[in-house]
């Protein structure tokens, strides 16, 4: 099954999902949704969403009870990297104006083709739907 | 062999990964030194970088007929869990095979040239910072088809964070193999050039890695005046001590600890099916003892304490200092930041208490 990972987000998250081209002529946009990789992306995603949910909680309610929900995201940032680890993943988030903007996903397959490609990085910009 | 009056010319070709080519230029460095203008040696390899000024390279023509082509292996290896063989001297046997004259290594690591340019240029990070600061490299992850030399990431970043104010650590990595990014490190991850690599290393104190190209590099490229380059290697049970191992070197293994790896090397690939499509993800080629949270069992038994303690033994004699202040200063904002930081997780707070503040007066 193949549906816009774009659509997918911004179904379940405000979020839009940009995904950049692909170089080796794969199209964009679109991955399988039932593919563990497509999966893993949504995690991630999930992830920096929720922190960024809180890091503008803290900025509006601005309590220790908003700070206690962002340094407990943070704390949990180690699990996430040990479950990718365990499938060759890492992320790298992007900051800009105190807020994850992008993030980039170095994997040793390809979402849209994970049989035949591996070994890349793919750099996927969050941005949010108001921005 | 021909008459001992003749000069051989041999080309030598190879195609196999750095570390293994790093092991050819001490090859070649050993024949001419036992055999001092009985051969005219040139090269087709991967990574031509790594024979740059090398004195015993000559331009050699494949078409020329007195020209011998040697395409290279290195079968030795088959043997190294059974006998006290050392990589340097995988080709070195290739080539007596082939030549039918006896060889030895003349010389403990490879052999990697520098210019005298790049000899006396100021180095990579004094550079980048403006200073000659003391540093190690560190590579914290490896190539895809070897996922059993990973060491756990979280483990790198807390012997980082241990030395912080002591070490400056400046991080390495091949673009699109697992390099996950550290927190408090110069980031030169898919920044270097091989050759720039090797600059790298000439200039620094110290390597921390695991199996990897780099352990040899740090052997191979020469030290600086009246030092030895410091390494230490996390390298858990996947081959035997004497076959990759330095003599200057901390190797830190599990031989005799697991069944697995009870007498040798076990020489298996990755941990687990990584689905990319590749080679190694044969069930075959699969580590057998894994952690319960997908480790190597034999990286896993490997502790910060124990790095830290390797890192720290070369820092007990008279050869090396750690960072003093200025050097921190200087280094201080070329240094990679924690998410928190980046995200100004303690500011938020502060400005949190002083609006709140604000608010009420």
């Amino acid at each position: 099954m193949k549906r816009s990972l774009k659509h997918l987000l911004t179904k379940s998250r405000d979020w839009e999902i940009a995904l950049c081209p692909t170089t080796n002529g794969f199209p964009s946009g679109l991955i399988d949704c039932d593919d563990p990789e497509a999966k893993r992306i949504l995690e991630c995603l999930t992830f920096f969403w929720e922190l960024n949910v809180c890091l503008a909680e803290c900025d509006q309610a601005q309590d220790e009870r908003s700070r206690a929900a962002l340094v407990a995201i943070l704390g949990k940032r180690g699990e996430l990297d040990v479950s990718l680890a365990r499938h060759g993943v890492y992320v790298e988030p992007v900051v800009a104006g105190g807020y994850v903007t992008d993030v980039r996903y170095t994997s040793p397959r390809h979402p849209w083709n994970p049989e035949y490609c591996y070994h890349v990085t793919e750099t996927i910009d969050i941005v949010h739907r108001d921005g | 062999m021909a008459n001992a009056d003749e000069v051989q010319k041999l080309i030598f070709k190879s195609g196999l990964p750095p570390g293994d080519i790093i092991m050819l230029t001490a090859a070649v460095r050993d024949l001419h030194r036992i055999y001092p203008e009985r051969f005219m040696t040139d090269v087709r390899t991967s990574y031509p970088e790594l024979w740059e000024n090398n004195p015993y390279i000559t331009p050699l023509n494949e078409n020329d007929p007195t020209c011998r082509v040697i395409e290279f292996s290195y079968p030795l290896i088959d043997l190294c869990n059974d006998s006290p063989v050392h990589f340097l001297e995988g080709f070195l046997e290739y080539l007596r095979f082939e030549l039918g004259v006896p060889l030895k290594p003349t010389s403990f690591g490879g052999d990697i040239h520098l210019s005298d340019t790049e000899r006396i240029s100021p180095g990579p990070i004094e550079q980048l910072v403006g200073t000659d600061v003391p540093y190690w490299i560190i590579v914290s992850g490896g190539k895809y088809d070897f996922s059993v030399k990973w060491w756990r990431h979280g483990r790198y970043q807390e012997v980082v964070d241990r030395f912080a104010g002591k070490i400056l650590f400046v991080q390495t990595g091949q673009p699109g193999a697992f390099h996950p990014p550290l927190d408090g490190v110069i980031d030169l991850r898919g920044k270097t050039s091989l050759r720039e690599l090797v600059r790298l290393v000439y200039f620094a104190d110290g390597v921390l890695c695991p199996i990897t190209m780099l352990m040899h590099l740090a052997a191979a490229v020469e030290d600086q005046p009246e030092t030895s380059r410091a390494c230490v290697t996390i390298a858990g049970g996947r081959e035997p001590v004497t076959w990759p191992s330095y003599p200057q070197h901390q190797f830190l293994h599990t031989i005799g600890a697991l069944r697995c790896c009870a007498t040798g090397g076990c020489w298996k690939g990755r941990v687990s099916k990584l689905n990319d499509g590749h080679d190694s993800d044969d069930p075959s080629n699969f580590c057998e003892s894994v952690t319960p949270d997908g480790q190597p069992q034999c990286m896993d038994m490997i502790h910060v304490n124990q790095v830290c303690e390797a890192i720290s033994l070369y820092y007990s004699g008279d050869i090396r200092r750690f960072c003093n202040s200025s050097d921190l200063e200087v280094s201080r904002g070329h240094l990679s930041r924690t998410l928190a930081d980046q995200l100004q997780v303690q500011t938020r707070s502060l400005t949190s208490v002083e609006n709140a503040q604000s608010l009420t007066t």
